[in-house]
């Protein structure tokens, strides 16, 4: 039974523009709007909590420019929040930074490098994110290997072997840069790479949008077979609500930058309080 | 063991204006350890809401759902935390829904082992092993095993959905009409598993349609009629 959760999020907060101070109060799913009507600055997220529990699936829905993809990107250190606290228990963090618990988003660049490296995984929809597109996807995946400090150069070789064994991917091709593969398999390029330092803690942001329904039934499979294997924990940003039946523990809803619902995740689907989700849930075909 | 007190259920849909559904309406009964309890009514009297909120797919609307734990003690399944209800659900309360939910690209076999291997950690091969033979005391033929259940007849589905539910003998089973689409000699299968279950100490809440049934099987019963509103 896990009961402390390994990922806190407190307070965090997204502001694009230079914010007034009223932003907060003036936007938001009761404003319908995200948009601060004094400065024009744009609430991509506000006020927002949550914990990750130790091996568990958290969903995260919302329509487009609902923020829920800011949360990811702050979480992995890509953008910087106005303010907010995060923080991960685990015993990588505790070799990286030490004891004591630390707010994750005032570390130095170099520690949020390697936390990135060694702790987080991200898995982002658009493959030219998280890969370099004309490198070969061997070496896409040994660029993280050796930023983990990895020197040996048939260990690496090794490692990376293993890694596109572990997706599926035809190790032929391993000297191909990403660019001449499908969708499907730069997918599975990044997932390969997000796993190359086993790190505890996976984002996976809209990983199958776009793909066609049996290569996203196969992303989907892997990802559950990989959760079962690796108990690692996952957040998985999604507007896709069948995803998150299929996926996830608990979910949580966002609508303009805010927390509109969290609850389990058939509760969610059952039983929505909110009538945002409401709407969500019945628009499903 | 499991106490309903003033349990209400109201559905408030806020979509195109605000409607109210009452799902169920001032609920109270007792169910102590090793007891079978068996809800009795109408259709659309809301059965099948007591089972949900007590498994907390719903939250109640108002009333208390008091749980004696074997990991929490004494609790209220109306007030706890998302993640103590999780707790619950992969160790001590089972549910059995009226219709399968087929988990795409998963097989009858793995969707029966899921649950024991969350509950006690045992191997795959371990897991497998009991899942077949409950699978095989169920009637479903072997090679139907490693098969997907989207494709299995409603009384298949049935018996591959009661197996997950019996298979981790969990403190509390609710099982939400488990018969309905059952024949006579695979009900009579079922009852048995069931009896079995309870004889070892699970404490089983039921809905039932058939009446004879129910009170062959039952301590108590619980009848719920139409609702006054």
């Amino acid at each position: 039974m896990e009961l402390f959760p390994i990922l806190e999020v407190r307070n965090l907060t997204k502001i694009y523009g230079k914010p007034c101070g009223e932003c907060i109060s003036h936007t938001g799913p009761i404003y319908e709007t995200n948009i601060c009507s004094r400065c024009n600055s744009l609430v991509a997220c506000a006020d927002i909590n949550f914990e990750l529990y130790p091996g568990e699936i958290l969903g995260i829905v919302g329509e487009s420019g609902s923020g829920k993809s800011t949360v990811i990107k702050l979480l992995a250190f890509d953008v910087e929040p106005l303010q907010g606290e995060y923080y991960i228990k685990h015993e990588k963090i505790i070799n990286i930074l030490g004891n004591g618990q630390k707010n994750l988003f005032n570390l130095t660049p170099f520690e949020k490098r390697q936390i990135r490296n060694q702790v987080i995984g991200i898995v982002y929809q658009y493959p030219y994110l998280g890969l370099k597109m004309n490198i070969s996807a061997g070496g896409n995946i040994a660029e993280n290997l050796l930023v983990a400090g990895l020197r040996n150069l048939k260990r690496i070789r090794e490692k990376v072997l293993e890694l596109f064994e572990k997706t599926e991917l035809p190790i032929q091709r391993i000297d191909e840069p990403p660019i001449k593969f499908s969708g499907g398999m730069q997918q599975r390029v990044q997932i390969a790479k997000a796993l190359s330092n086993n790190p505890p803690v996976l984002f996976l942001d809209e990983v199958t949008t776009g793909l066609d329904v049996s290569v996203k039934a196969r992303i989907l499979d892997l990802i559950k077979n990989l959760h079962h294997d690796y108990n690692f924990s996952i957040i998985i940003v999604s507007h896709d609500l069948s995803i998150i039946r299929v996926l996830t523990h608990r979910t949580i809803v966002m609508k303009l930058g805010r927390v509109v619902e969290a609850g389990l995740t058939d509760q969610i689907l059952e039983d929505p309080q909110h009538p945002y989700t409401q709407l969500l849930v019945n628009s499903q075909l | 063991m499991l106490e309903v007190i003033n349990l209400s259920k109201i559905f408030y849909i806020k979509i195109n204006g605000s409607k109210e559904v009452v799902g169920c309406q001032d609920i109270n009964f007792k169910v102590n350890k090793g007891e079978f309890l068996s809800i009795l009514g109408p259709s659309g009297v809301g059965k099948s809401t007591i089972l949900k909120c007590i498994y907390r797919t719903y939250i109640p609307t108002s009333g208390d759902i008091y749980y004696e734990s074997l990991l929490f003690g004494k609790l209220n399944i109306a007030k706890i935390s998302d993640r103590t209800m999780i707790a619950l659900r992969e160790k001590e309360i089972g549910y059995v829904s009226q219709f399968l939910r087929v988990i795409p690209r998963v097989t009858a076999i793995d969707l029966v082992i899921e649950p024991i291997m969350k509950k006690n950690g045992i191997s795959y091969k371990e897991a497998r092993d009991i899942a077949e033979e409950l699978l095989f005391k169920l009637k479903i033929p072997k090679y139907l095993f490693d098969a997907y259940p989207s494709t299995f007849s409603g009384g298949e589905q049935q018996k591959v959905n009661i197996a997950r539910g019996v298979i981790w003998k969990p403190r509390v089973l609710l099982l939400d009409e488990p018969t309905a689409s059952l024949d006579i000699e695979s009900t009579k299968i079922v009852i048995d598993l069931l009896m079995t279950l309870k004889e070892e100490g699970t404490t089983i809440v039921a809905i039932f349609h058939d009446e004879k049934l129910a009170s062959l099987v039952s301590d108590k019963i619980l009848r719920i009629s139409g609702r006054s509103i």
